[in-house]
C-alpha cells in the first residue's frame, strides 16, 4: 500500500491491543526521567520501555564559596545565593544532562589531581541518582498497573544493575524474556564494539549468539517485542559521525564522514526472527522509524541535554504494529 | 532467561574538559556535524551580499534621493541584531529542534505553528523561483553581454540577449540551479557544506577582487576607462559625464541633500535581506554546542559581516564611480538613455575599470555563484520543514525518509517539484510572479514575529527548558530572551510597516498582502486539523505530539 493511502487508511483494532511509550538515552537528565514516568499517564499506555544508557555523561561542580554557590552552566558562570537559586541552578545543571555535584573549591582542586577519586566520586554520584530515580519510580508507579521495562545500555557501569533489581515499578529485564501485555520482550542492553570501550561491549559473533539463545526462547518470534539498545546495522537508524583511533571524527571536505555504525548481529538476528516490533536507542542522531521484512524498527533518538524527551508511542494488536507516533515530550 | 554471563566491572575514566569546570566519563560520544565556521557561512549566505549589492539596494538611490545608505546598513543591522539574538537565544532553549515550525508549534500552539512555517515555506518557495529567474536574467544573460561587451564579441552579446529575453532559456538555466541544488542536498552534510563552504570562499574572492581593482583604479582612472569603453557603443567622448546630465534632464537628482523620509524605505530595502541571519535555526540539531551562546552569537557575527561588508563596499563604489554617476547609472537603467545592453552593476562597472577580459570572467563567475548558493541555502527550509511535519506525524512517515548518506529524498523531490511547478510559473506566467514574489517576502516575516513572541513567553512556558539555556540573566526582573524576543517582534513590526507603507519596496496593493495571508493561514488551520482527524481515526492524538509531558 502505497504510504499516502496508508496515511489516510482508518485503522481497525481489535481493541485488546497494547499501548507501549518507548524511550532511550536519556543519560542522567532528571528532568527526562521524570517524564519517563509520567509518560504513562500523559500518553495514556499501558506500559513503558526503557531502551538504555540511563548515566549521565558529565559531572558539573557546584562550588561553595563565601556567599553560596557558583557553577558554569551554558557557557557562563551562575551564582545562587539561595536554597532556591541553588535549587535552581542544579535543576539547570540536570536539565543540561549533567550531573550537579556540591563541592568546596578543595575537593574540586583534589578531583583535578587524582584520576581514581575522580572515578570514585563520579560512580558514588550515579548511584545516588540511580537510587533516586529508582524510588522515584516506586512512588509514582507502585500502586498502578503500569511498570517501566529498564534496561541499562553500553555506556552505564555495572553498579546500576542491582539498583534497577531492587525496585517494584521497575522491572529490570536486560537479557531475559518478560511478558509484556500478550507480547513477549526480549531485551538486550549489549552493543557491538565502539571507540570509547564502553562497558557492555562485545564482538559481532558474540553478539549474534547470545541474541540467538535469547530468541531461541521466544514462544512466538512473529509477535515479540526485541528491546535492544543498539540499532541494526546500515537501517537508517544508525548513521554516526566515522572516528579515527583518536576518537576525532574522520572529516571530509572539512566535514565529518557519516557512517553505519550499528550492529550487523542484530540485523541478522532480526532478518532472522523478524519479530514484531524492535526498539532502539544508542544513535541518538539517528531517529527514525523503518521496516526491516516484515518488523518495524523504531529508534526515537534522545535529545537528552535539552531536558526534552524523545520517544514513541507504539499501538500493537496481537499481529500488527497498529500505530506508531513519535513524540517530544 | 538469562543470557549475559557474570561480567568483570569496566574501568571509569573521567577527565575534566578544557579547564571549564566540568568532568567527563569516557562514553559514547556524539559529534555534531555543523561547526560554527560553517553555520557563521550559511547565515551570512542568507544575506547574499553580491546580489544585494547588484539588484537589491543602489534602485534606491532613484526611487528615494537623499537616502543615506550607511545609515540605512546600519539601522538595518540593529534590527537584525535584535532578531538573531531574540531567536538564538530561543534556539539555545531547545537545540536540537529546528526550525520556526518546532519552536512555535510547541511554545505558542501546533496550529500557530503550521501558520508560520507556511508562511515560512511560501516565502522561500517563491525566492527559490526567483534565484531561478535571476540565474539567467540577472546573472548569465548580463554576464555574457558583459563579458562580449568588454571583449567586443558580438557572439556573446547576441546569446546575452537570448538568454535574457528567451522563457526557454531561462527555465533551462533555472532549472539546472535547482537540479544542481537538488544533488549538492541530497549528498548529506557533507557534500552540502563542502559546496556552502566553497562557493563562499569563490564569492568572497570575488568581492575582494572588486575592492582591490576599484581602490586601484577607480576616481578619474574609471571615468578614463568607462569613456574609452564606451566611445565605440555610444560614438560620444565623454559618455560618463554625458548619463550624468541625461539623468539630472529626466528629473533625476544625483547630488541630492540627506534625506530622513527618504532613509526609511532604504532602511526596509536592507532588512529585506538582513534580517534573515537567523536561519541557522534550521539546522540547529547538527550544529555543535546550540544550548550556548554560541548560536546567537554567530548569528550577529553573520549580520554585522554583511553589513561591513555593504558598507565598505558602498563607500568604494561611490569613491570609484562618482556618487552622481553611480546614482545617474542606476536611475537610467532600463530607459533609452542608458546606453549598454548590460545593466550598472557592480560587476560590469568593475569589469570596465580592471579593462580586462580575464578579469571580467573572474568576476562574473563568482557572482553567478551566488544564486546557486543562496538556492542550496534556501532549499533546506522547506525540507527540513516537511521533515518536522513527518516527525510529527502530519504528513506520511515515508517524507522522513534518509538516504545512507543521510539525504532526505522524498522531501526533498517533493521540494524539487513543487519549487519547478511555482517557477515555471515564474518564467511562462509573466507579470504576475513578481506581484506575488513581493508579497510572499512579507510572508517570510511572519515567523520572525511569531518567534520574537516566542522569545517573550519561552521562561513563562517552559521554565525549564529557559533554564537550561544560553543565559538566565534578567534586567530589570525580566528575562534577557523575553527581553530579545519584544526586541525582535518590534524590529520585525518595522519591517512590516517599511514593505506596507512604502509601494517602492514592492508590495503595491497591502491588501492583496492580507488576503494571500489569510488564505495561507487557513490553508495551515485546514492542513492541521485534517491532519489530527486523519490520525484520530487511526487512533493516534496529535495533540500529545506537541505537548510537553509534566516532570513533576
Amino acid at each position: 500500500m502505497s504510504p499516502v493511502v496508508d496515511f489516510f487508511r482508518k485503522q481497525r483494532s481489535n481493541g485488546l491491543g497494547l499501548r507501549l511509550f518507548f524511550a532511550a538515552d536519556i543519560h542522567g537528565n532528571d528532568v527526562c526521567w521524570r517524564k519517563f514516568l509520567n509518560a504513562a499517564g500523559f500518553y495514556q499506555v499501558d506500559a513503558l520501555v526503557m531502551g538504555g544508557d540511563l548515566c549521565g555523561k558529565a559531572l558539573v561542580p557546584v562550588v561553595a564559596n563565601h556567599q553560596g554557590y557558583s557553577a558554569h552552566v551554558g557557557g557562563e558562570t551562575r551564582h545562587a545565593d539561595t536554597p532556591e537559586e541553588l535549587e535552581q541552578l542544579e535543576r539547570a545543571i540536570r536539565m543540561n544532562g549533567f550531573y550537579p555535584w556540591r563541592a568546596s573549591p578543595q575537593m574540586v582542586e583534589e578531583l583535578r589531581q587524582d584520576e581514581q577519586l575522580r572515578a570514585q566520586t563520579f560512580e558514588r554520584v550515579i548511584v545516588e541518582d540511580i537510587t533516586r530515580w529508582v524510588s522515584l519510580a516506586d512512588a509514582k508507579l507502585a500502586t498502578t498497573e503500569i511498570r517501566a521495562y529498564v534496561i541499562p545500555g553500553n555506556d552505564d557501569p555495572w553498579s546500576i544493575d542491582q539498583l534497577l533489581e531492587g525496585s517494584r515499578a521497575v522491572v529490570s529485564c536486560d537479557g531475559r524474556i518478560t511478558q509484556i501485555g500478550s507480547h513477549e520482550l526480549l531485551s538486550f542492553a549489549w552493543s557491538n564494539r565502539t571507540p570509547w570501550n564502553s562497558y557492555r561491549e562485545l564482538d559481532e559473533d558474540d553478539l549474534y549468539r547470545r541474541l540467538r539463545t535469547l530468541s531461541d526462547g521466544l514462544e512466538s518470534q512473529r509477535t515479540a517485542i526485541l528491546n535492544v539498545h543498539v540499532p541494526p546495522y546500515d537501517s537508517g537508524l544508525d548513521m554516526a559521525p566515522e572516528l579515527d583511533q583518536t576518537l576525532r571524527p574522520v572529516l571530509g571536505g572539512g566535514q565529518p564522514r557519516m557512517i553505519p555504525v550499528g550492529s550487523k548481529a542484530v540485523r541478522q538476528i532480526i532478518e532472522e526472527v523478524q519479530p514484531l516490533l524492535t526498539l532502539h536507542g544508542h544513535i541518538h542522531e539517528s531517529q527514525g522509524i523503518t521496516r526491516i521484512g516484515r518488523t518495524v524498527a523504531i529508534n526515537p533518538g534522545s535529545e537528552h541535554n535539552s531536558g526534552r524527551l524523545l520517544g514513541c508511542i507504539v499501538g500493537l494488536d496481537d499481529n500488527q504494529v497498529r500505530t506508531h507516533q513519535l513524540v517530544a515530550g | 532467561m538469562d543470557a549475559n554471563p557474570p561480567v568483570q566491572p569496566g574501568r571509569m575514566v573521567v577527565t575534566e574538559v578544557g579547564g571549564a569546570g566540568l568532568f567527563a566519563r569516557q562514553s559514547t560520544g556524539l559529534v555534531r556535524e555543523v561547526s560554527p565556521v560553517s553555520t557563521y557561512i550559511f547565515n551570512v549566505i542568507a544575506g547574499v551580499p553580491p546580489i544585494v549589492l547588484a539588484i537589491s539596494i543602489f534602485w534606491t538611490l532613484g526611487a528615494y534621493p537623499g537616502a543615506n545608505l550607511y545609515i540605512a546598513y546600519w539601522l538595518a543591522f540593529v534590527a537584525a541584531v535584535a532578531i538573531a539574538l531574540g531567536i538564538g537565544l530561543v534556539s539555545s532553549a531547545m537545540p536540537r529542534t529546528g526550525g520556526d515550525y518546532i519552536l512555535v508549534s510547541r511554545i505558542i500552539h501546533p496550529a500557530v505553528g503550521l501558520i508560520s512555517s507556511f508562511c515560512e515555506t511560501a516565502g522561500v518557495i517563491l525566492s527559490i523561483a526567483f534565484w531561478g529567474l535571476g540565474s539567467a536574467t540577472v546573472a548569465s544573460g548580463p554576464a555574457l553581454i558583459s563579458i562580449g561587451l568588454i571583449a567586443n564579441s558580438p557572439t556573446l552579446i547576441s546569446w546575452g540577449n537570448t538568454v535574457e529575453s528567451s522563457h526557454w532559456w531561462q527555465f533551462a538555466i533555472g532549472m539546472g540551479v535547482f537540479l544542481l541544488s537538488a544533488f549538492v542536498v541530497s549528498g548529506g552534510w557533507r557534500r552540502y557544506l563542502r559546496f556552502q563552504n566553497g562557493a563562499f570562499i569563490l564569492v568572497g574572492i570575488g568581492l575582494l577582487l572588486t575592492a582591490i581593482t576599484l581602490l586601484i583604479a577607480g576616481g578619474d582612472s574609471f571615468i578614463s576607462h568607462f569613456n574609452s569603453f564606451s566611445r565605440p557603443i555610444t560614438q560620444q567622448p565623454d559618455t560618463y559625464h554625458t548619463m550624468i546630465a541625461a539623468a539630472q534632464k529626466a528629473g533625476i537628482t544625483t547630488h541630492p541633500g540627506f534625506s530622513v523620509d527618504n532613509t526609511w524605505p532604504a532602511v526596509g530595502a536592507v532588512m529585506g535581506f538582513l534580517v534573515y541571519n537567523w536561519i541557522s535555526i534550521y539546522i540547529a540539531g547538527e550544529v555543535r554546542r546550540a544550548n550556548t551562546w554560541q548560536i546567537p552569537l554567530t548569528m550577529v557575527a553573520s549580520a554585522l559581516t554583511l553589513t561591513v561588508i555593504l558598507t565598505v563596499l558602498t563607500w568604494i563604489f561611490f569613491n570609484a564611480f562618482g556618487g552622481d554617476f553611480f546614482t545617474a547609472a542606476n536611475a537610467l537603467s532600463g530607459s533609452s538613455d542608458y546606453p549598454f545592453a548590460a545593466p550598472p552593476y557592480y560587476v560590469f562597472l568593475t569589469s570596465i575599470a580592471g579593462g580586462s577580459i580575464l578579469l571580467a570572467l573572474i568576476l562574473w563567475i563568482t557572482f553567478a555563484i551566488s544564486f546557486p548558493m543562496i538556492t542550496y541555502n534556501n532549499f533546506m527550509i522547506p525540507v527540513r520543514t516537511l521533515f518536522a511535519y513527518a516527525f510529527d506525524g502530519l504528513v506520511p512517515m515515508r517524507v522522513s525518509h534518509v538516504s545512507r548518506r543521510h539525504a532526505p529524498t522524498v522531501a526533498l523531490a517533493v521540494v524539487f517539484v513543487l519549487n519547478a511547478a511555482v517557477f515555471a510559473w515564474a518564467v511562462f506566467g509573466g507579470t504576475g510572479f513578481f506581484t506575488v514574489f513581493a508579497v510572499a517576502i512579507l510572508f517570510s516575516i511572519v515567523p520572525i514575529t511569531l518567534l520574537g513572541v516566542v522569545g517573550i513567553v519561552l521562561p513563562f512556558r517552559r521554565p525549564d527548558a529557559w533554564r537550561a539555556s544560553a543565559t538566565t540573566r534578567t534586567v530589570a526582573g525580566i528575562p534577557i530572551v523575553s527581553i530579545a524576543g519584544a526586541a525582535t517582534v518590534i524590529a520585525s513590526l518595522f519591517d512590516w510597516f517599511f514593505f506596507l507603507h512604502y509601494p517602492g519596496l514592492g508590495v503595491t496593493n497591502p491588501g492583496a498582502f492580507l488576503i494571500s495571508f489569510a488564505v495561507l493561514a487557513v490553508l495551515a488551520l485546514a492542513f492541521y486539523y485534517g491532519a489530527r482527524l486523519v490520525r484520530a481515526r487511526q487512533g493516534m492524538d496529535l495533540t500529545r505530539t506537541y505537548g510537553e509531558i509534566p516532570p513533576e
